[in-house]
């Protein structure tokens, strides 16, 4: 059988069939095609990039060697999608997560990305103001209960819908309803608060 | 679902910009919202923070990937690896022969210390032999039963009346 190449675009259908064989540029092709898209949903439940980074590696090998359990009643995404969520909600992890929260508030260095200072587009006061924004947002997230921001990170981030996603977290669809709310109340108001508080300083 | 009112409330402003109510309330909270100024304004700030999420998220979300898809590949080849290399492979690593190593040498201090047999364990002599060319004695002590013999040094054949 031949395989494709790095330049030629894999459906579905050809990526499922080319790892159940076992095929390293199939493989290749999974990790490309998709670990940005989890890693990003690993990371709006964890807020943390190496946990995420990590997830998102367990998830991929283990699709590699279990490929074989799916059964292609969904989308294969959808289906890598509810691992990745899985995952994140696994006790142990959470239970570390959770430490690591309270050992180390803030994820400093994290995130710092590197921009020219002094050009048009990010004079210092703008840098200030987007680092300061980013901080807030960061720790406004973190103020949510987990269950409650796993539920807006789909939302927000995979655009699904209250029914998909109660599918997903087998729960109610009014459940599904009230956590976003509570999570956007809550985030709202812990931004409004830091943003005071800023002011005040 | 419940009815939209038009009391201005947030949880069904919520739902609206989800697009989450049916097609007939979605049409009324529409059409109020457009005349209400302080819904309108919790529907632009519920824009504005889905923005500011998303944009956060993915900022925090430029890592690395280059290292992660590396690392997954060793990963797999090394999976891909006969039996035979692999234990071969664990078997050269430090990670194992310096802990087995060092288990070994505690398991042997161990039984040196602890198990050889005590100089001053009490002993019995069972029977003992002296005559002119040797001598034979049996101790006991309370694990084993030793039998000593020995010659001796200056043999005197005058004394055998030869």
């Amino acid at each position: 059988m031949s395989y494709k190449t790095n330049t030629q675009v894999w459906d579905e259908t050809e990526l499922v069939l080319g790892l159940k064989e076992k095929d390293e540029e199939a493989y290749r092709e999974l990790v490309r095609q998709y670990q940005a898209k989890l890693f990003r949903i690993a990371y709006g439940i964890t807020l943390d990039r190496e946990e995420s980074s990590d997830i998102v590696q367990d998830v991929l090998l283990r699709v590699y060697q279990h490929i074989h359990t799916f059964k292609g009643d969904s989308k294969f995404y959808f289906w890598l999608r509810r691992i990745t969520i899985n995952m994140c909600l696994n006790w142990h992890r959470r239970w570390k997560r959770r430490f690591r929260w309270r050992h180390q508030p803030l994820e400093k260095g994290e995130g710092e990305n590197v921009m020219e200072l002094g050009t048009e587009s990010y004079s210092p006061e703008t840098l200030y103001r987007e680092k300061e924004l980013e901080k807030i947002l960061q720790e406004g997230l973190k103020t949510i209960p987990e269950d409650a921001r796993t539920v807006f990170i789909l939302k927000e981030m995979e655009g699904l819908s209250y029914e998909d996603i109660a599918g997903i977290l087998k729960i109610n669809k009014g459940t599904v309803s009230s956590r976003i709310f509570y999570a956007r109340q809550k985030l709202k108001r812990s931004i409004s608060s830091m943003l005071d508080q800023g002011e005040t300083e | 679902m419940k009815k939209p009112s038009r009391n201005c409330d947030p949880v069904i402003v919520s739902r609206f910009f989800d697009k989450e109510l049916d097609p007939a309330d979605n049409a009324s909270v529409d059409r109020h919202i457009n005349s209400c100024p302080s819904c309108r304004k919790m529907l632009d700030d519920l824009k504005t923070l889905s923005r500011q999420v998303r944009t956060h998220i993915t900022g925090r979300c430029d890592t690395d990937h280059a290292s992660i898809e590396k690392s997954l590949l060793e990963t797999i080849c090394k999976k891909k690896t006969p039996f035979g290399e692999r234990v071969k492979e664990a078997m050269l690593a430090k990670k194992v022969w310096i802990p087995v190593t060092a288990a070994a040498s505690l398991l042997l201090v161990f039984f040196t210390v602890f198990q050889s047999p005590g100089v001053s364990e009490p002993s019995a002599i069972i029977a003992s032999l002296s005559g002119d060319v040797s001598s034979v004695v049996i101790i006991e002590t309370p694990r084993t039963r030793q039998t000593i013999l020995w010659f001796n040094e200056e043999f005197n054949p005058e004394r055998l009346d030869l």
